[in-house]
């Protein structure tokens, strides 16, 4: 542990002392048991609330005659007890099969959901990392110059940022860009040409930029009025190394344990960005799912949303605990 | 000095002091008499809503200016002991990664300045946090840290106040003996009439903000000349006072940071007090290796 | 409930003193009045097809002061009205929440034990569900209509609520004036709407301000969506959709792609940070207090 550069400092107060690991995989599993019940809860409900439903999906066809009526129901099981028909969806479903979808005669929901899954999450991962790569520093920025032009200037963007809605923001982005200045394509995706996906990443990160932004400058000043700090200082210690050793570690964990909330919101805004800029993601099918009340593509779809929800919560709560002082101190969960 | 508020409060004014080489000056007050933020002032450390005025010459440079002057010399130059000594150590660090950061010091440098500030054991809590060790201990902790890049003068602000009695003297005596082996000048800053007797060579005595009284060590504990000092000095229980007897006090309180008062801040609490000390705010007056700032300092034979 | 009349003062005091607050209240005001004085005040109705002026710029055509959409109606008033379904469907949907989390919560914080840890469970496990996702289901399975929406978000709104008015129950439970009426005999229904609930209303109605915003957004999110409400009923989102669809198949008339998506997303954008301005602005004043105060602390020797 001798003399490193800051930046090699600040990476390894990332490493933990061995007996740390060892409570760490307790708390995954605790962690990875809670999560179970709440998917079960997800599955459940989806499930119920649409055989609920009043009337039953075929009844927006045209008028059918009653025999084919009962013989489609009994081909999609449709006519066996609810508890048959909830214990064979669940069996399905550990073994990725969503069933098939009522609208789309040719298609299961897995089959959708696979074609819409890459694309997703595609622009998901490059919003998320855009929005961390460009709010957190924003963030640090202001709160240095605190109270100066760069300060309010990035802070009244943020709330801009934070209080437009992505559905504002998306035709906006599409108008200016799109179709006055001619800059980047608004509708479709042709796989290989990543311009398609700059708007609607873009779109789908500024709200968390923004957020990122204030909450990274809020807590790195919080941060900055401790006495270590000051101590630090007095010591001589150069600013930088002030900043990135001793006060952004801890600045930065409520950043952590914003990210499972921000996945959430790029999942709900990944709906509106794929409908309005016409990617062929998850998000699309699932609308138009909704739309034509298609009960097993919605259920599947919300199940996977879910699961997706959940999976990156319990990954932010996992760095989160790993980068807690007070666990990393106290070897204790 | 000046703090920018919904007031405006000035904390101190008018503050003339001088430290030598290796010697060990006490500045003594009561709370709120602007004793902490002299020091701060000094090394660029005061919060952000606060401004410095007049001028701080360390070793031939001037530390107030603009642009931070006084960054350099903080550390190597001018050490710092804080009154909180869990408040002087990241909590997230450990101990020995945060005593090691000052340019060029090894692990090794640290165990020995550990050792050097009297912690047993210094090896295994190098790699402690700082929450794991006592207050006392901390608090040795942070005076190594403030001595590792090995300053030529230590401010220590209330460094005892926050410890228990039995540690607070050790601490004191590792103090002393610390500026006595490293050739160390120290700037004590205490409330407590005890700790100094036993360290300072000069005593400077703060009230409201200002100097006003400032003598060697011995002649003024035999008798100041300050009002305010000889009700301090005489507040001290004594071990020959006899059981039952009455603590004695200075009748009344300080004025409030903030509330500037024409004449002798002092007087309001004065048993001296005179027709002009209310109109005419004393001037600090120096007589040879003494000053005070009383219109009527005590004569010899009052004290 | 002595004493709250200094905290309102305290409150209103500090807001009147910041800027930003006092502009939003102003516009909020403004676009409140606008939404139901509006449209009495104007020539057309919001389905009224006008079919000599069809997608008509601004100010071009008679009394169409923003034009009008493709079919012919007024875009003016379908904004209006937009507003008003909008804010309506917000302030019922509140309303819900409140009915159901203020009883929730109160009732749970009274009784504490194991009734109070189930009752949270419950609360805890919904709040794992995704919000958006689950009003998209119930939409899909009971038809698309405001009803609908109505009671889909204020399904999920109410648990936010439930936690916070538990939080002050639970610590209402242990005043004196509480004690009082347990031993004067007073049953469980009536300690909790008699004593508790006034008593916890402050903080609450601060909160239901802030779920306003929430519920609009998530309404707009899903008329947006065509989730939501259905056409010729006129929602902001739906509005702005309209808006966004104008551009792509109108896209040679770069005129009407503007007016359509901007009259209507100011709309929308307007009504969301005003109503985070004025709570932003008097939470802001309590926190620069708090900072300076703090700052005057490391000031004093």
């Amino acid at each position: 542990m001798h003399n490193k550069s800051g930046f090699a400092e600040a990476a390894s107060f990332f490493v933990p002392a061995q007996p740390v690991i060892v409570t760490m995989l307790a708390y995954v599993a605790r962690r990875l048991l809670g999560a179970i019940p709440t998917l079960a809860v997800i599955v459940t409900l989806s499930f119920v609330m649409t055989r609920l439903a009043p009337g039953g999906p075929f009844d927006e066809e045209q008028a059918l005659p009653p025999e084919i009526r009962a013989n489609l129901e009994a081909a999609y099981g449709l006519d066996q007890p609810m508890a048959v028909q909830f214990g064979r969806y669940v069996a399905g479903l550990l073994r990725g099969d969503f069933g098939p979808s009522y609208k789309f005669r040719d298609f299961t929901v897995t089959e959708l959901i696979a074609s819409g899954l890459p694309v997703s999450l595609t622009i998901g991962a490059a919003a998320m990392l855009l929005a961390i790569t460009l709010g957190i520093p924003a963030g640090i920025w202001a709160a240095l110059r605190q109270d100066r032009l760069a300060d309010r200037l990035v802070m009244s963007l943020a709330v801009a940022g934070i209080s437009v809605p992505v559905f504002v923001i998306a035709p906006f982005l599409a108008l200016v860009f799109g179709i006055w200045v001619h800059w980047l394509p608004v509708a479709g995706w042709t796989p290989g040409r990543p311009g398609d996906l700059v708007l609607p990443v873009v779109t789908l990160a500024l709200p968390v930029i923004a957020y990122l932004a204030r909450l990274t400058r809020g807590s790195l000043l919080e941060v900055l009025r401790a006495p270590w700090i000051r101590a630090a200082r007095a010591r001589g210690l150069p600013p930088h190394r002030i900043l990135l050793v001793h006060a952004l570690p801890g600045a930065l964990l409520p950043v952590v344990s914003y990210l499972g909330p921000a996945v959430a919101a790029v999942l709900t805004g990944s709906l509106v960005v794929e409908t309005i800029f016409g990617l062929p993601g998850m998000g699309r099918h699932l609308v138009q799912g909704a739309l034509n009340r298609d009960y097993t593509l919605v259920m599947g779809m919300v199940i996977v949303y879910a699961t997706l929800m959940i999976t990156m919560n319990l990954m932010a709560d996992l760095v989160y605990a790993w980068l807690d002082p007070r666990i990393r101190r106290e070897r204790r969960l | 000095m000046d703090f920018d508020g919904p007031r405006g409060i000035r904390a101190v004014d008018h503050v003339e002091l001088s430290v030598e080489r290796q010697s060990c000056v006490a500045i003594v007050g009561e709370s709120g008499s602007g004793k902490s933020q002299l020091l701060l002032a000094c090394t660029g450390l005061l919060a952000a809503n606060g401004r410095a005025s007049g001028s701080v010459c360390f070793d031939g440079m001037e530390l107030l200016g603009a642009g931070d002057p006084a960054a350099q010399i903080r550390g190597s130059g001018i050490g710092f002991v804080f009154q909180d000594a869990s408040g002087s150590l990241t909590p997230h660090r450990r101990i020995g990664d945060q005593l090691a950061e000052a340019g060029g010091a090894t692990m090794a440098d640290a165990e020995r300045m550990l050792e050097r500030v009297r912690l047993p054991d210094a090896r295994r809590h190098l790699a402690e946090y700082p929450h794991e060790l006592s207050g006392g201990m901390r608090q040795r902790v942070a005076i190594a840290a403030a001595l590792m890049p090995q300053p030529q003068l230590l401010f220590a602000d209330e460094p005892t106040t926050a410890l228990d009695v039995t540690v607070q003297a050790e601490i004191i005596a590792l103090l002393a003996d610390l500026c006595r082996e490293l050739g160390m000048a120290m700037l004590l800053v205490t409330h407590d009439l005890g700790v100094v007797s036993s360290l300072a060579e000069r005593i400077a005595v703060m009230y409201a903000g200002r100097i006003v009284e400032s003598d060697e060590a011995a002649r003024f504990l035999a008798g100041p000349g300050h009002p305010y000092s000889a009700g301090l000095l005489a507040a001290v229980p004594r071990l020959d006072d006899p059981p039952g007897s009455e603590l004695r006090t200075i009748a009344g309180t300080p004025p409030r940071p903030g509330m500037i008062l024409p004449g002798c801040r002092f007087e309001p609490r004065c048993a001296h007090a005179q027709a002009r000390c209310r109109g005419e705010d004393p001037p600090f007056v120096r007589h040879g290796a003494a000053g005070v700032a009383c219109h009527f300092p005590l004569k010899q034979g009052e004290r | 409930m002595s004493g709250r009349g200094g905290l309102w003062r305290d409150a209103l005091s500090r807001l009147a003193g910041n800027r930003v607050a006092l502009v939003s209240l102003a516009i909020l005001a403004l676009m409140v009045v606008a939404a139901v004085v509006g449209p009495f005040l104007l020539d057309y109705r919001e389905d009224q097809i006008d079919w000599a002026h069809m997608a008509a710029p601004p100010l071009s055509a008679q009394g169409h002061w923003l034009g009008t959409d493709r079919l012919g109606r007024d875009l003016l008033v379908r904004t209006l009205y937009g507003l008003r379904v909008s804010m309506g469907i917000a302030l019922l949907a509140t309303l819900v929440s409140l009915a159901i989390g203020v009883s929730w919560g109160a009732v749970a914080g009274y009784l504490r034990g194991r009734t109070d840890a189930l009752m949270m469970r419950v609360v805890d496990v919904l709040y794992a569900l995704p919000q958006v996702f689950f009003v998209i289901i119930l939409t899909v399975v009971f038809g698309r209509s405001p009803a609908t929406l109505l009671v889909a978000i204020g399904a999920f709104g109410w648990l936010t609520m439930a936690r916070i008015v538990r939080g002050q129950a639970l610590a209402l439970r242990e005043r004196e004036f509480v004690e009082a009426a347990i031993v004067g005999g007073a049953g469980t229904a009536r300690i909790v709407t008699r004593h508790i609930i006034p008593n916890l209303l402050g903080p609450v109605i601060v909160f239901a301000t802030l779920t306003v915003p929430q519920v609009i957004l998530v309404e707009s999110f899903l008329s947006f969506l065509g989730i939501g409400i259905q056409e010729p009923l006129a929602s902001l989102g739906n509005l702005i959709a309209d808006g966004a669809v104008e551009m792509e198949t109108l896209c040679l008339l770069l005129a009407s792609c503007c007016w359509c998506s901007a009259s209507t997303s100011w709309a929308t954008a307007c009504a969301t940070p005003s109503i985070r301005g004025i709570t932003d602005g008097a939470a802001r004043d309590q926190q620069a207090d708090g900072g300076f105060r703090r700052t005057t602390r490391h000031s004093r020797g």
